[in-house]
């Protein structure tokens, strides 16, 4: 049996997927993941047509799974019934370029700033709107140039891991990229940039599990190499962690070229921090941090798709122990960004709705920052807030030098 | 006192075929059932509409019987059939010669039959045996036994006849050797009543025995037990079964959202107080997991046990005795047992009930003096279904909500989209698993259903309340709150209807001693008996 | 600062119903290094946490002890439970039936009818889950079989929902955590029903997050007392409970690892030397001096026997009549098969006796 086949089965009907999933407590009339994933996977396998809007408003954050007592695979379940649902013309136009950041990546950064002086335009914004539903509520992250890629040859000679950057990163933050390599060799590695594209979350995210396979194809060859000769591979954004760990084994099972290898690929990616942890568990993390007598207050989120790796709060516990770090983990729910969701004009309100929790949360806590791994969490702090959300990468590399405040 | 022409006992779907069938005959009829309808064999059988092929070899008067019903109820029945096709496997243990011979046989009675290689069927049914040699497909299909029954009686009841039950009988009038009258009570309020007739139809099936005796008359009946394993999700797009001698559970059907694997074969005394051993469940379990691997994973959500009532014939010299078909026995008691007005049907198959009730209905009309001739075979039991109630329900109610309720009520989808028109919360999905409305829970708890539920049960029987992973254990409830609500029952009344609800729903799953069904009953006992404590009250 | 390894732990307790809940908090109460993994919340999703000593022997030592610490710590997390060893309070449920417990939280001990209440039993229009006039008949019954004076009667109002809804505890529960003005509507509509009752009984809606000052808030404002029953899963009472519970031990520095179930545990010469967790791409290693396992009624496959039997430590034996590791203890329903008593006071003294041991000061609670 399929593992899905299994999960199916278990559930026991106990609603607490229900009760933790972060749509149905903002906005009870989604009909909630119970229903969506096993109920309506039954009618499914019996040929009832169940094909609902409702399933876009998956957020794909997996609270459901993690909430479940029995072991069900419910957001894999929504998924697959994602992959079957029919959208409007418009929807379908503009949830084709959402699956594709990797796509709109490469065309952005040909010009860097036309596109962003374009994507900051009103008039530009409101065509959007119109014929692509893209909320013009939002700021779009800004691009540049992709110089990322790997250093030159370096003194150390230390392990050697793969850095899978991920879109994000490489289109819209390489100097973050650039940080997570300097990181990396203060702490003895001798880090590559992955010759790889978009990890596929976005292509499932907007029902396309074609172009997720596609890419996850191309990315466990683009790795493989490296793996097999003993190498780590690293992620510093969550949800490019969470599908390296999960989806690429998910999406080729069955097939029988791929489907050992993206295990292979899985077995060895790590989280940035995960690493680092590991590290110093084995006595070898770089704690050669900067002295400092003023005090940064911060307050740390964890990102939906860090929670689902299992992996505790590496993150959290690195900031914790640097000196002039005071910092609280905020544990105050989903931000109800979810990468491309939160763009989409008729998902904007739950979007903010979901994120309300985090949002009073962070407003109670009144940090300076706040830390996250995930690039559209911070988007979504900075958007509902006006506080600044920094990548941990950050504070941590800041620790090792004289200057303490970024 | 009542007066009609016919009694007919026995509410599985001989009797309500029968109810019918006279009804069309313009034969005033009322058909009783002790409890409610398919009680006995109808509503514990696999719900296999068959082509025919399981007969094939051995009995090739049943296989044609089946070739010919089969077409008809697909006609007649269509929304009480799933067409899902189904196959007879050739698994590699069993015996080739055997396999031709039945390809060979089906071929004989033009029961429709191709050959499929091994990757042919493993495509169609990926949850089969790899190394199965090949199989062949046939017209089998799912029939749901509930609906089935239901559309019977509730046709017939459109038309004038009437339907009672709970009421069970208490004595069949003999005077001078003719049948005059019935007498029941009800089992609910216990109230006695009498109904004049003509005739009295014995159609009750594993109590027919019981039933006979009433009338001074011996109808000796085999009680053949079969025991059925309900699994959470379908397996197989298609009916699978087994081609070898019929034997133990060889046949998976899917039945709605879920699938049933049987059966066995053990002759127990009579049809109540029916037991299942581990043995036995553990028994089918192993030989289906030959047919399809993937059950040793599956969940089991419930066992049940039917009574198959074999007929048993007396010796081959007694007189009048008239057996239409090896299938089923007709008797006339009065040329049997000189008792005019009282008649027989024991044995036969689901798949053939409509047969069964032509026999019958063809001799009452004939001693009634009616010259109608049977139209069954033509006339639909259902109209079709309403184009302008469908457009508007789906404007209410998410999609599968609205195929389900459709297929469930037909014509009588408007009347709960009109009341979910005038009060939304109606709209609210009450059985979870199955996608019940509380419109359609308060539709057949209320007046202007035909056959109203009395009981939980009958609610399930009705709409599937119940009927999936859950097991009643949360809109068991909500059920009941709906009797209260329409004023059915009462406080004390509803409480009481709960708590037999929840022994029957618990007993079904008793048997089931591993896999998640035993940790759904655990919750469904943690939940009533300690958090609610509600078996507490009469200090059990 | 001599670091300790990540996922080394002084104690793991796996399972977070009633007993691994208190096992944890005893542990940490002791200054350890503890960490909690589950998947689910137990019972909690069905009831109340309501706890019957009743059948248990009032002399079992730890009883008192643990039963203290437990309203000790439900104080401290916002949950407070009432009652006591020597208590006997009747609790009603939807079925209008009774539950007879020694310890409830705030907000049901009002229900108990021996004080000769008013009762206003109030449902809400459109909510399914719960009949007024269903629960009023049936508890005057049962009322009526304990002799007291008490008097029900049913009431109805009627509350906004988001549009599209329909009426639902859930929705109402995530709106009262956040929502002022729904507070507010919920105090509007049950005024006029508290001037003639001394005490309203309303289905679960008050809250997934909420503690003793916003119940407290709406009970000031009426000018009555509020007992809130726990209706079908997931029983709002019943999540906020836990929801509380899981946020005081996060703050008391419990490490909670929520979703992931275990695969293995590790035990090697008759020492646990920690569990495997089922994560993504690899096991997650937690490893840990002692285990406590309160993993509920259907752990079988983690010991590989279906029933688990103790010795007088809570340590799990072998068939053998071994233990199977010296730093290994099971409590709660766990142990259902080899228990005479069931439920969650048997829940509470065994999660707080293991809690204890595996700090290793539980030895004078060792009989049973």
């Amino acid at each position: 049996m399929r593992k899905d086949d299994v999960s199916l089965d278990n559930c026991l009907k106990c609603s607490d997927c229900n009760a933790a999933c972060p749509v149905v407590t903002a906005y009870p009339a989604y009909p909630g993941p119970k229903r969506l994933g096993p109920e309506l996977e039954r009618m499914r396998r019996e040929g009832i047509e169940c094909d609902t809007e409702w399933v876009e408003y998956c957020l794909g954050c997996h609270r459901c799974d993690m909430a479940c007592p029995n072991e069900v695979n419910v957001s894999e379940l929504i998924a697959n019934a994602k992959a079957t649902h029919k959208k409007t013309p418009i929807r379908t136009f503009r949830d084709f370029w959402f699956a594709r950041p990797g796509l709109l990546g490469k065309l952005c950064t040909i010009a860097p700033g036309i596109t962003n002086f374009s994507l900051g335009l009103k008039p530009v914004r409101l065509l959007m709107s119109m014929f692509m539903k893209i909320t013009p509520e939002r700021t779009f992250p800004a691009y540049a140039k992709p110089t990322l890629k790997t250093p030159i040859a370096s003194a150390n000679s230390g392990e050697r891991v793969v850095f899978f950057p991920g879109c994000s990163i490489r289109y819209n933050e390489p100097e973050l990229g650039e940080h997570v390599l300097q990181l990396l060799e203060l702490n003895g590695f001798k880090p590559e940039v992955a010759n790889s594209g978009c990890c596929g979350v976005p292509s499932l995210a907007n029902g396309n599990p074609e172009e997720a396979r596609k890419r996850a194809k191309a990315n466990v060859n683009s790795m493989l190499e490296a793996v097999e000769s003993g190498a780590r591979i690293v992620t510093a954004c969550s949800s490019c962690g969470h599908m390296l760990k999960t989806g690429f084994g998910n999406l080729l099972e069955g097939d029988s070229e791929f489907e050992s290898k993206a295990n292979k690929i899985a077995a060895n990616t790590y989280d940035l921090a995960e690493l680092l942890v590991m590290q110093q568990d084995e006595g070898k993390l770089n704690t050669k941090f900067a002295p400092t007598s003023t005090k940064l207050k911060l307050a740390y989120h964890a990102p939906c798709h860090q929670k689902s790796q299992g992996i505790g709060r590496p993150w959290f516990n690195l900031l914790r122990q640097l000196p002039g770090v005071e910092i609280e983990d905020l544990n105050a729910g989903c931000c109800g960004m979810s990468g491309t969701f939160g763009f989409k004009e008729e998902k904007y309100p739950v979007s903010m709705k979901v994120g309300s929790d985090l949002f009073a949360g962070i407003r109670a806590s009144a940090p300076e920052g706040v830390v996250t791994e995930c690039a559209t969490c911070q988007m979504q702090i900075e958007h509902g807030t006006g506080v600044k959300a920094m990548h941990p990468v950050d504070i941590l590399l800041n620790a090792y030098k004289e200057s303490v405040k970024n | 006192m009542e007066k009609t022409q016919v009694v007919i006992i026995g509410g599985g779907a001989t009797g309500a075929g029968i109810l019918w069938d006279l009804s069309l005959r313009g034969i005033s009829a009322i058909l009783l059932e002790q409890r409610d309808l398919a009680n006995g064999a109808t509503g514990r059988c696999h719900g296999l509409l068959h082509s025919g092929g399981r007969y094939v070899v051995k009995d090739s008067e049943a296989a044609k019987e089946c070739v010919a019903e089969n077409k008809i109820i697909k006609r007649i029945a269509p929304h009480c059939v799933h067409d899902t096709g189904g196959l007879f496997v050739e698994c590699r243990q069993d015996d080739p010669k055997f396999f031709e011979q039945w390809f060979e046989a089906c071929k004989q009675i033009n029961l429709p039959s191709e050959r499929l290689s091994a990757d042919e069927a493993l495509a169609l049914e990926p949850n089969l045996p790899k190394d199965i040699v090949g199989a062949f497909t046939c017209p089998d299909a799912h029939v749901d036994v509930f609906q089935l029954t239901l559309s019977n009686i509730e046709s017939a009841v459109a038309r004038g006849a009437q339907f009672k039950t709970y009421c069970e009988v208490k004595a069949i009038d003999i005077v001078n050797g003719q049948a005059k009258g019935v007498r029941y009570s009800d089992t609910l309020t216990g109230e006695e009543g009498y109904i004049a007739c003509e005739m009295v139809i014995n159609a009750a099936g594993g109590w027919a025995q019981k039933v006979a005796e009433l009338a001074g008359v011996a109808v000796p009946v085999r009680c053949d037990k079969g025991t059925l394993l309900i699994l959470n999700h379908r397996l197989s797009s298609r009916v699978i079964n087994r081609c070898r001698k019929p034997g133990d559970a060889d046949i998976l059907v899917p039945a709605g959202p879920v699938c049933i694997l049987g059966t066995s074969s053990i002759t127990v005394p009579g049809p109540e107080g029916l037991t299942v051993s581990p043995e036995e469940i553990q028994h089918l379990l192993d030989l289906g997991t030959e047919l399809v691997p993937v059950l040793a994973e599956a969940r089991v959500l419930r066992i049940f046990s039917g009574v198959r009532p074999l007929y048993v014939p007396p010796s081959v010299n007694s007189a009048g005795g008239r057996e239409i078909s090896r299938g089923f026995a007709l008797l006339d008691h009065e040329s049997l047992n000189h008792v005019k007005g009282f008649v027989s049907i024991v044995g036969g198959k689901l798949t053939t009930y409509r047969m069964m009730a032509q026999a019958v209905s063809d001799l009452v009309a004939k001693k009634l003096g009616v010259d109608v001739p049977c139209s069954t075979h033509e006339v639909l039991l259902r109209p079709h279904h309403d184009e302008a109630a469908l457009r508007r329900a789906h404007k209410l109610l998410p999609l599968p909500v609205v195929e389900k309720a459709d297929k469930r009520l037909g014509s009588n989808l408007a009347k709960i989209v009109s009341a979910i028109e005038v009060r939304p919360e109606l709209a609210e999905v009450v059985c979870e698993c199955e996608l019940v409305t509380r419109a359609e829970l308060e539709f057949v708890l209320g007046p202007d259903t035909l056959i109203p539920a009395k009981t939980i049960s009958d609610i399930g029987r009705r709409t599937r309340l119940g009927f999936g992973p859950c097991q009643g254990t949360f809109c068991g409830y909500k059920a009941m709150l709906a009797g209260f609500q329409t004023n059915r029952w009462s406080a004390a009344e509803a409480s009481t209807q709960f708590e037999r609800y929840l022994d029957e729903r618990w007993k079904g799953q008793s048997w089931i001693s591993q896999g998640k069904q035993v940790e759904q009953l655990y919750l469904s006992h943690d939940l009533f008996g300690v958090a609610y404590n509600f078996h507490d009250q009469e200090g059990r | 600062m001599r670091h300790v390894k990540s996922n080394h732990f002084d104690v793991i307790v796996a399972g977070a119903g009633i007993a691994g809940i208190t096992s944890a908090a005893a542990a940490a109460s002791r200054g350890l290094k503890v960490a909690l993994v589950s998947t689910g919340p137990g019972s909690f999703v069905l009831g109340a946490g309501c706890v019957e000593v009743q059948d248990m022997d009032r002399g079992t030592p730890g009883l008192e002890d643990a039963i203290q610490f437990f309203c000790n710590f439900t104080k401290l997390a916002g949950c407070g439970f009432l009652g006591g060893i020597e208590e006997k309070r009747h609790v009603p449920t939807i079925l209008g039936s009774f539950q007879t417990v020694s310890l409830a939280p705030f907000y049901l001990w009002n229900g108990d009818p021996s004080a000769s209440s008013q009762f206003a039993v109030v449902g809400i229009k459109g909510l399914s889950s719960f009949d007024s006039n269903f629960a009023a008949e049936r508890l005057a019954y049962y009322t009526q079989r304990l002799e007291c004076g008490s008097t029900y009667i049913a009431r109805e109002i009627e509350l906004s929902t988001e549009p599209g809804t329909l009426p639902g505890t859930l929705q109402y529960a995530n709106r009262f955590d956040r929502d002022i003005h729904f507070r507010e509507e919920l105090r509007d509509a049950l005024k006029p029903i508290a001037a003639k009752a001394n005490v309203i009984i309303l289905p679960g809606i008050l809250g997934l997050k909420s503690g003793p000052e916003e119940i407290g808030w709406l009970e000031n404002q009426l000018g009555c007392l509020i007992c809130e029953l726990p209706t079908l899963p997931p029983s709002i009472p019943g999540m906020r409970l836990f929801n509380r519970m899981e946020a005081r031990l996060r703050r008391i520095g419990v490490e909670c690892f929520m979703g992931f179930p275990i695969e293995r545990i590790q035990i090697e010469n008759a020492r646990c030397k920690g569990i495997q967790l089922d994560t993504p791409a690899r096991p997650l290693n937690l490893s840990s001096e002692t285990l406590v396992l309160a993993t509920g009624p259907f752990s079988g496959k983690l010991l590989g026997s279906p029933a688990l039997s103790v010795n007088h430590d809570l340590q799990p034996i072998g068939s053998n009549g071994e233990v199977i590791a010296s730093n290994l203890f099971a409590a709660g329903a766990i142990l259902r098969n080899s228990s005479a008593h069931g439920g969650n006071a048997m829940a509470i003294l065994t999660g707080f006796i293991g809690g204890m041991l595996a700090a290793g000061v539980g030895v004078q609670y060792a009989q049973r």
